[in-house]
Parts: structure tokens; sequence; C-alpha cells
């Protein structure tokens, strides 16, 4: 474990220090320092660019080319394989739908789930039944609608039933009865102790759904703290409106 | 039709079929027990080719390497004494020992990259072979004296051991967890390391066991022509072959392999006994028209119908 390891916090399930990644002399995240306490859904904003996504991949072990250090539940990983970061217990959705498109929906949740686990079949139809998606468990992937493929692949990361999730945008181009579905599934998750970091857009949800808010601009994070904190921030108002605005009152 | 009936008839199928390849020896002259003994041995490359390019995704334009160091290895230990089945044991194992660090190396590549990469590997065994007198007798080829080697007849249950064998693998494959995983890694490998699967060894372990079916059939094929030399170990047609085969049938499937490879062996008689001078031609003309029409290949007519009955259900959105 290294120094940067032990010193995160036991209430902290993920730390990162100083992560930097630069692609071709562009850098896209500098130094970035983030803490996701343990139980709690955190919310990581910024315009588009600013190198949320990035982060994602670089926590989730699909870009191992950063530098600076990340810690998940005690354990260093960065640089591991995806799979073994999945395998501790650290899933993630993409910000564009990535269901396997000619497996069926049942294979789509199953491959996800546990090589041990003898029950992973009815695991993967219970979850289908919440979303009362069961009839279509033997419909391939590329036949289901957007919204579907995009809640498909938020139950997969469920079938290794995860401590920590990271949510690019999930809700991004779904109808508003599965989007609400979805944050319904989130809120219900999380009271049951998954912890939640979120990339999204929408304020609105931010501020209902999170209870820390990191803001990332041009690779930097340049506020954190609760919603209604960093909203009159004027380095966020600054990132997002391009000029300086008198910060709001209310 | 439910999948427990569509499982009941494969298996009445292949019970038929595997039949009728037992007793045929029984009823045909020598001609047609070697031209079904060559169906066997298309059918057993096509279903190695099948396990790794078909199930993943990674197209392999060199699995004939692994024919030729079997091919080798077999007629070697022929001439070295061992007996006739231990020599397809051995020539498999080598294939499959060889496969283990190459896919390592190559299977880091994707794309056109690993393509070309096993392209090269086909070649560099050709090369090997040519040069490496003492052991292989190079471009003069090894001669096998027919007292080492086993009967027609029974050269031909092994082959039809090693096709029947390929196929059983590609079906136990295709319903386990492995399999779903090489299917996952074939859809979208990122997304699949993302949800847990340890996409380096299944795609090794695919390799390998693609590696050791071509091993044995190339050990078996020795024996058949009792003299093989580097071009016809390494032959790049044999790559093509494997290919065609597996598109015509239909890629990543059971039987599309078999298919495949009963209807080009036939078609390739009809037509270079009709026009002799022009019969790759055809059947490359044929090959393109189902590449173009039937992108799944033959099986994939029975596939649609499939998916086209009417309990089948769309994709609505809710």
């Amino acid at each position: 474990m290294t120094e940067s390891a032990s010193a995160c916090a036991t209430d902290h399930i993920l730390c990162a220090w100083g992560v930097s990644r630069e692609f071709g002399g562009v850098q896209a995240l500098r130094g970035v320092d983030l803490h996701v306490t343990r139980g709690t859904i955190t919310g990581l904003i910024g315009p588009n660019g600013s190198g949320k996504t990035t982060l994602f991949q670089v926590i989730s072990g699909m870009d191992r080319g950063a530098t600076g250090s990340i810690s998940f539940d005690g354990e260093p990983i960065l640089g591991r394989r995806p799979s073994q970061i999945y395998q501790r217990g650290l899933a993630r959705t993409f910000q564009l739908s990535r269901v396997f498109p000619e497996l069926t929906v049942l294979e789509n949740l199953i491959v996800a789930g546990s090589r041990h686990d003898r029950s992973v079949k009815e695991r993967a139809l219970g979850l289908l039944e919440r979303v009362r998606l069961r009839d279509y468990a033997g419909v391939r992937g590329k036949n289901l609608s957007y919204g579907q493929q995009k809640l498909v692949e938020f139950l997969r990361v469920l079938m290794s039933d995860p401590a920590l999730i990271l949510l690019d945008e999930p809700a991004a181009g779904v109808n508003p009865t599965l989007r609400q579905t979805l944050w319904d599934m989130v809120r219900h998750l999380n009271g049951l102790g998954t912890t939640f970091l979120v990339i999204e857009h929408n304020m609105e949800v931010i501020a209902d759904l999170c209870s820390s808010v990191y803001v990332l601009s041009e690779g930097e994070i340049i506020a954190h703290g609760d919603f209604a904190a960093i909203r009159n921030d004027e380095r966020v108002l600054e990132a997002y409106f391009g000029k300086k605005r008198k910060p709001a009152t209310a | 039709m439910p999948e427990g009936s569509q499982r009941l008839i494969s298996f009445w199928v292949g019970t038929v079929l595997m039949g009728l390849a037992m007793l045929a020896p029984f009823g045909v002259n020598e001609y047609y027990q070697s031209f079904l003994l060559q169906v066997f041995l298309v059918i057993a490359l096509a279903q190695a080719w099948n396990l790794i390019s078909g199930m993943t995704g990674y197209v392999s334009f060199g699995h004939a390497a692994f024919f030729g160091v079997g091919a080798y290895a077999g007629a070697l230990l022929l001439t070295w004494g061992f007996p006739w089945w231990a020599a397809i044991f051995h020539g498999a194992g080598i294939a499959a020992l060889l496969a283990v660090p190459l896919g390592f190396l190559t299977l880091r590549l994707r794309g056109p990259y690993f393509a070309i990469a096993m392209l090269g590997l086909n070649e560099v065994g050709r090369i090997v072979a040519t040069l490496w007198v003492d052991v292989t007798k190079g471009g003069t080829g090894l001669t096998l004296s027919p007292t080492l080697l086993p009967s027609l007849d029974m050269k031909y249950f092994t082959m039809l051991g090693l096709a029947l064998g390929a196929t059983l693998l590609v079906a136990w494959v295709h319903r386990n967890r492995f399999g779903l995983e090489l299917r996952a890694i074939r859809e979208d490998e990122e997304a699949a390391e993302m949800v847990g699967v340890n996409t380096t060894r299944n795609k090794v372990t695919a390799f390998v066991l693609s590696a050791l079916i071509p091993g044995a059939v190339g050990a078996v094929y020795a024996m058949y022509t009792s003299y093989i030399n580097p071009s016809s170990a390494f032959d790049h047609a044999r790559n093509i072959e494997m290919i065609v085969v597996v598109l015509f049938g239909g890629s990543g499937t059971v039987w599309g392999p078999i298919i495949g490879a009963a209807t080009v062996m036939v078609l390739r008689e009809l037509l270079w006994a009709q026009f002799p001078a022009a019969h790759l031609a055809a059947l490359g003309v044929l090959l393109l028209i189902v590449v173009l029409y039937l992108p799944g290949g033959l099986v994939s007519i029975v596939r649609e119908r499939q998916q086209n009955r009417p309990d089948a259900r769309p994709g609505e959105s809710p």
C-alpha cells in the first residue's frame, strides 16, 4: 500500500491525489484531488471537455497512462486492469450506451455477474423484473430502444453488487419515465449502502441527489462542497458562463 | 421454436449424420472415402478457426501455421519410431504449446494488425521448415514409409473423430460461461473488460484451443498424404479455405462450419468436374453472393426465421 493510500480516511471509499493525464501535449487532468465518502452520492460536474469522462476512464482502469495516486477501499488501483478493479467492487457505466448488441438482455447481465455465483441467472431476471424489462430477457441488445439500453447497462453493473458505481451521464438520451426509474433505483441502492459518483449535466438532479459536488474545469478541480456552496462559487460561474457574474442571492 | 426443441433437433441431425459417416467406409469406394476424409479435415480446421475468429472476432489469417507445425511434428515423430496415435497427440500438443507465447504476443494487436501478424506467422513457419534442412529436409520434404502409416479406414475415423471433437468443443464453448465471455469480447472488448471479463486470459485460452485442433489435423494429414513439404504444410490457401468455409456457413455458430465445409467441398467437386479451368472463379463468385446477401452465412437463413417468428418480441419502447 502506498503512503497516499494509507492516508485515505476510512470513511472515504475512493481517494485520488494529484491525478494528471496528458494526451500529446494536451493536459486533460491536472493534479486532480478527489475523495468520495462511503455511502454517499457525489456529483462530478463541469463544462464539456473539462475532463470528467477522462477521470472516470482513469479511475476505472480503462486509461492506464495517468500519474498520481488512486485508492479504492484502501487499496491502490492506479494501473490495475479494469476487470481487476471491477472485481474489487468498483463498476462504471459509459456516457454512450455500450450494451453487447448481439447478446440477449439476459446474457448482457449474466456476463457481468460472478463466475462462481450459481444463481446468477435468477439474480439477472430479478433485476429485470424490478424495472419491468423481464419480458425483454431474450431480446438482443441491439433491438432495445436507447433508453432501455442505458437501463440494461445500469443493471449490468449491479450484477456484481459493487460498493462504488461511477455513472457517466446515465440519463442522457433517456425518456422521462425510464429516467425516473433509473434515479429511483440509484436512491434505493444508495439507501442500501451503495456509493455513487455521478457525472450529470442536469443541475436539478445534482441538487436533489448529491450530498457533495466536485467541479472540474480544464482538467482541474476548481470547487468542492455541497450544491448550495458551489452554485455561488465565482470560479464555477466563470467556468460555465465564461465571465464573472454576480452570485445568486437565493 | 423453443430452445429445447432446437437442441433436440440439433442432437438428432448430428447423430444421424454421425451414423452415416461411421457407416460410409463400408458402403463407398476409396474415392468417396477420401473425399469425406477431406470434408472432415476442413470441418475440423474451420471449427478451430471459428473458435478464435468467429467467437472473439480476432480474424486469423495464419492458422495454417499450426496445421504445418502439427504436420511436421507428426511426420517427424512417426519417422523417429513413435506410434501414429502418439504422433498425433504430440502434434496437437506442440502446436498448442507454441500458441501460448504467440497468443500473449499477437492478441495485444487488434483488427488488421492481428490478421497481418498471423499471416506473417504462417510465412515464418514455411521459411523455418525450408531452412531447417537437417530436421525437415528443407524443400525436398519428408516422405513417410507406408509401413509406418495407419490404414485408410483408421485415418478416416481419426479425422472424423477430430471433426466431431472440434464441433463438440465449439458447442460446449458456445453454451458455457467461457463462450459468453468470448462473445462479449467480440461485441465490445473494452466493455467486456469493464464488467470483469479477463479478456487476455480468455483470448489466449481460445487461441490455444484453436491451435490444438489444426496441430492434430496436420499430423493426420501428413499420414494421409504420406508426404509433406513446406509449401503443402504451410499453405496460405488453407488459411483462406478456413475463412471461406466459416463465412459461407455462418461465423460464430456450431453448425456454420459443418454446413460451410460440406457445401464448399461438394460445390468444388462439382465445379471442378464441370469447369476445370474456371472452378475457383465460380466458387469465388458464389462466396461473394453469400457474403453480400447473407452476411451471417447459410445458417442465418434459419436464424432469421427464428427471430421473425410471431412470438419474438421486438424492442419497442415502453
